[in-house]
């Protein structure tokens, strides 16, 4: 049985990865389970500098998800560089950066600093939610998008896969800017924009009034939205949006997505990864499918 | 409460901790949801800690609630 796949030149041993921002730099969650058992880690949002996120509260609970406004709280490139990455270094697993910025020139100086790490590929962040400038400022239209990836583009050797919102008209057009810029995938999807009213004080639950939607609820959205891209565009989709199960991951798969992410799925429980991985190969061989590329986009 | 509690006992120069309570989503410091105001952090950048790694109890006079 064949579990492996390769996601926009990024070579990994099975089609399971952790979504940025839900696993940190993956200290916490090796507490619980071997990191290389997973096809990448996905480290939380970096930018050129440290940032130090939004006010409380952050989260919150709603049916089959949860609202976050996190506001991409990192360290920064350089500590990730020295404190970070080495500790991830020691697994078995491929490492993807998940990289963000105010400015089009902060999205090129960060990656020729990411260029030139040890690290098997970046995933430009077009798609936050929950910071006032940048992110889906450029991820809202096909000219935004195209211009911000062709630039890091120039300056990037590595594999990049392009994050996008899904809070657009038109996720296909969108996607196109990103193939049309040269990247080498697109991930689909990050969190849907919501808000939560609580009702005894009247007044927004989050102290950002909005946050990103996550979890279970948006995985109908997620899969028609990488669908519907699968069938116009040529390069790879990492795909997540509120995959729990191997049977999450599977649909993401027949849909069209080459690799999976999980997200909030870690939130309900650290090893909901490593059952994914199960489930896929579980599904494999009650289908007696051999190779998990046969399944790949064939909805 | 809390907050009465920190002020009462700042004033009066009593040590005092307090155990917080932060919506949470990973509980084990991966998301940085649980976040709560490092007290004097500057205005402009605030900084926090994280209630479920760095607490949940801490010195009254290190956090801003
Ligand atoms: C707490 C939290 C923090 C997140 N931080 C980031 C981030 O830094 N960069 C990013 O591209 N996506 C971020 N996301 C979005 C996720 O990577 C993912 O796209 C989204 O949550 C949908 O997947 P899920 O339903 O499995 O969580 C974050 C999501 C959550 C819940
Ligand atoms: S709940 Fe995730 S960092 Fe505290």
């Amino acid at each position: 049985m064949n579990t492996k796949i390769n996601l926009a030149g990024i070579e990994m041993k099975n089609p399971v990865t952790v979504a940025s921002g839900t696993f940190g730099y993956g200290r916490e969650y090796s507490q619980f389970f071997d990191l290389s058992k997973l096809g990448a880690i996905i480290t939380k949002g970096t930018s050129l500098k440290p940032k130090n996120g939004n006010k409380p509260p952050r989260v919150c609970e709603t049916a089959s998800g949860m609202l976050n406004s996190i506001g991409l709280q990192n360290p920064g490139v350089e500590y990730f560089a020295q404190n970070d990455l080495p500790f991830l270094r020691k697994y078995d697993t491929k490492i993807i950066v998940n990289a963000c910025g105010n400015t089009i020139e902060e999205y090129v100086e960060l990656c020729k600093i990411l260029d030139k790490l040890d690290i098997d590929g970046v995933e430009l962040n077009l798609s936050c939610p929950n910071v006032k400038q940048g992110c889906m400022a450029f991820g809202n239209t096909y000219e935004g998008v195209k211009t911000v990836t062709q630039a890091v583009r120039k300056v990037l050797n590595k594999p990049l896969l392009v994050k996008l919102t899904p809070n657009v008209t038109n996720i296909v057009e969108i996607a196109k800017a990103v193939e049309d810029a040269g990247a080498d995938g697109v991930s689909l999807i990050n969190t849907l924009l919501g808000m939560k009213i609580d009702i005894q004080k009247k007044a927004p639950v989050l102290a950002n009034i909005t946050g990103g939607l996550s979890g279970p609820a948006i995985k109908p959205v997620a899969v028609r939205m990488v669908y519907q891209v699968a069938k116009e565009v040529k390069i790879p989709i990492l795909g997540m949006g509120g995959i729990i199960s191997g049977e999450d991951a599977i649909e993401f798969m027949l849909a069209g997505a080459t690799a999976i992410s999980i997200g909030a799925g870690n939130f309900i429980d650290p090893q909901t990864s490593i059952k994914t991985i199960q489930g896929i190969e579980n599904y494999m061989q009650e289908q007696k499918i051999e190779d998990i590329n046969e399944i790949i986009g064939i909805v | 409460m809390l907050k009465a509690v920190k002020e009462l006992a700042e004033k009066q120069n009593i040590p005092c901790q307090i155990s917080l309570e932060e919506k949470m989503g990973c509980g084990i410091g991966a998301c940085l949801g649980c976040a709560v105001k490092k007290a004097q952090s500057p205005k402009e950048a605030p900084e926090y800690y994280h209630v479920c790694k760095g607490g949940p109890v801490f010195k009254s006079t290190d956090v801003e609630i």
